[in-house]
């Protein structure tokens, strides 16, 4: 058992860490984006202020 | 005067795509936990293999990556045909949903597989059946995500995303069928897999069981996040 | 169910009708399966030792992409000539709309595909007509053309449709295109249909399932 191999295995783990944890950061992201709008255009509907749509969501 | 002084029904006001509750951080600390202890098993506790040494030990997460990608594309497969049988929003966002982290975990399956592979059959990329049947799974999905990124509007999105996930679901025994015809023509190297050790299927079964837990809490926050968006939309509907 | 025929047929033979009088889609196919075989034979520098193990990939090239030429046209022209609405008011059943498409695209790819054989054997120097071949390539053209239909016209109501259809259909007739090859080299290797049954049953099977199932669901992406 060549030693060499343990790169590739180290490698194979490491890269699905990143991939979920990068995943998780980015779904959190955009959970605190969305609730940042939402809470905004909320408070502008309250107060009956018209409201400017800065940002279309997304898809 | 302006009617949208009238304050908003209390209802509306606790949106559904909130903070996460309580579910979701017993998920995520079970998932934590799980992570540690099925790593542990994958590295310490399962024996090192015979033949192909300690990056066999990649089988592990590779093969439960694959497990709940498939787990995945059937939720796909489910929410389709059940949106098109009852339109009811919710499960076309359950099968957009479960889309993307399938295709999240197929491109891991497909990394970890060619990663494993590189060492063990001296290449990169074989055309192994199961290898290549995954490639084209990724590609009918990834192809699902576009689909619906492109549709014009959110209901033919729907619609068409529906169809694809019952027809591309369809699809995926016939291709692997004829892709492991296609392969037994040619010599192709092979992975021995007879019965696992008893350590090794333990290690397996809890790395398998921590997956799925995962990949119930991605749903969660990921419905949650299409809530959010559609309580977004029809709030400036609303006002446009 | 005569009336049901009727409308398919009638369907039909206007999409036969407006293709005769302009004839710019088969033109069209037709000229395109003949750049790729022109591009192949660049592409291999004229350096391919035995013709026959490369034949059955570049034919089969050649016949989807100006397969996919073809159904990528074939709703287009109904929806930008808003010919599409008055189709779908007009009392005509989905699924006979689907039947006529499906059959209208096989005929025309069917008829590139006969075209495009010649041609090959020209620039290749290599003779493979054979009524085997033929089954061969209408079974595989079948399979390409209902999966190519259905996605046609979920493409034509899409942004990007050229680029969706495409992309939409190869994976899925992935399964044809692997059995339309094999079966296609075993027949040029001078097999008997016997010999490659297997892979005439395959495609068969997947005609017979995606078929049915491109034509139940067809409804679905109509509805407006």
């Amino acid at each position: 058992m060549p030693p060499q191999n343990l790169v590739y295995l180290f490698a194979a783990y490491s890269i699905i860490m990143v991939v979920l944890i990068g995943y998780m950061l980015f779904l959190s992201q955009q959970i605190g984006d969305l609730r940042h709008q939402l809470t905004a255009l909320r408070r502008q509907r309250s107060e009956g202020t018209p409201a400017k749509s800065t940002r279309r969501t997304p898809g | 005067m302006n009617v949208r002084t009238l304050p908003l029904p209390k209802e509306r006001q606790e949106t559904r795509g909130g903070t996460l509750d309580w579910l979701d951080w017993l998920l995520a600390a079970v998932c934590a936990i799980g992570f540690v202890v099925a790593l542990y098993a994958a590295f310490v506790y399962a024996p090192t293999e015979a033949v192909q040494g300690d990056v066999q030990r990649i089988f592990y997460f590779h093969v439960s990556l694959a497990w709940l990608a498939y787990l995945a594309f059937f939720v796909v497969f489910l929410g389709s045909v059940v949106y098109l049988w009852k339109r009811s929003e919710w499960w076309d966002t359950v099968a957009r949903c479960s889309a993307e982290i399938g295709v999240v975990l197929t491109t891991l399956v497909l990394i970890t597989g060619s990663l494993w592979g590189r060492p063990i059959w001296g290449t990169w990329w074989t055309w192994d059946a199961r290898l290549t049947t995954t490639l084209i799974l990724w590609a009918i999905y990834v192809v699902y995500l576009m689909l619906r990124a492109y549709s014009s509007d959110r209901m033919r999105g729907a619609r068409y995303g529906a169809i694809l996930g019952i027809i591309g679901f369809a699809d995926v025994p016939i291709v692997q069928m004829s892709v492991v015809w296609w392969r037994t023509l040619h010599p192709q190297p092979v992975i021995e897999e007879g019965a696992l050790p008893p350590q090794m299927l333990i290690a397996f079964m809890i790395s398998l069981v921590v997956f799925t837990v995962f990949y119930v809490f991605l749903m969660r926050v990921r419905v949650r996040i299409e809530w959010l968006k559609e309580e977004i939309a029809q709030l400036q509907e609303s006002e446009g | 169910m005569n009336g049901w025929l009727g409308q398919v047929s009638a369907l039909l033979w206007k999409d036969l009708l407006t293709e005769l009088r302009t004839r710019e889609l088969l033109g069209g196919m037709a000229l395109f399966a003949f750049l790729v075989l022109l591009t192949f034979n660049f592409a291999f520098d004229l350096r391919i030792d035995n013709v026959g193990s490369v034949a059955p990939g570049i034919l089969w090239v050649a016949f989807s992409f100006a397969g996919i030429l073809g159904l990528g046209r074939s709703f287009v022209q109904e929806k930008d000539r808003g010919a599409m609405d008055g189709l779908l008011v007009a009392p005509v059943d989905r699924a006979a709309i689907y039947l006529a498409k499906f059959l209208g695209n096989l005929f025309f790819m069917l008829v590139v595909e006969a075209i495009a054989l010649p041609v090959f054997t020209m620039f290749f120097n290599f003779g493979i007509a054979t009524p085997a071949l033929a089954l061969v390539i209408f079974l595989g053209t079948a399979g390409f053309a209902a999966v190519g239909t259905l996605f046609a016209a979920m493409a034509a109501n899409t942004r990007a449709r050229d680029v969706m259809l495409p992309l939409l259909v190869f994976p899925i007739c992935v399964p044809v295109i692997i059995a339309s090859v094999a079966a296609t080299s075993l027949v040029i290797d001078g097999g008997t249909l016997t010999n490659h049954l297997g892979w005439l049953e395959m495609l068969a099977a997947f005609d017979l399932i995606f078929g049915i199932l491109c034509f139940v669901v067809f409804e679905f992406v109509v509805e407006e």
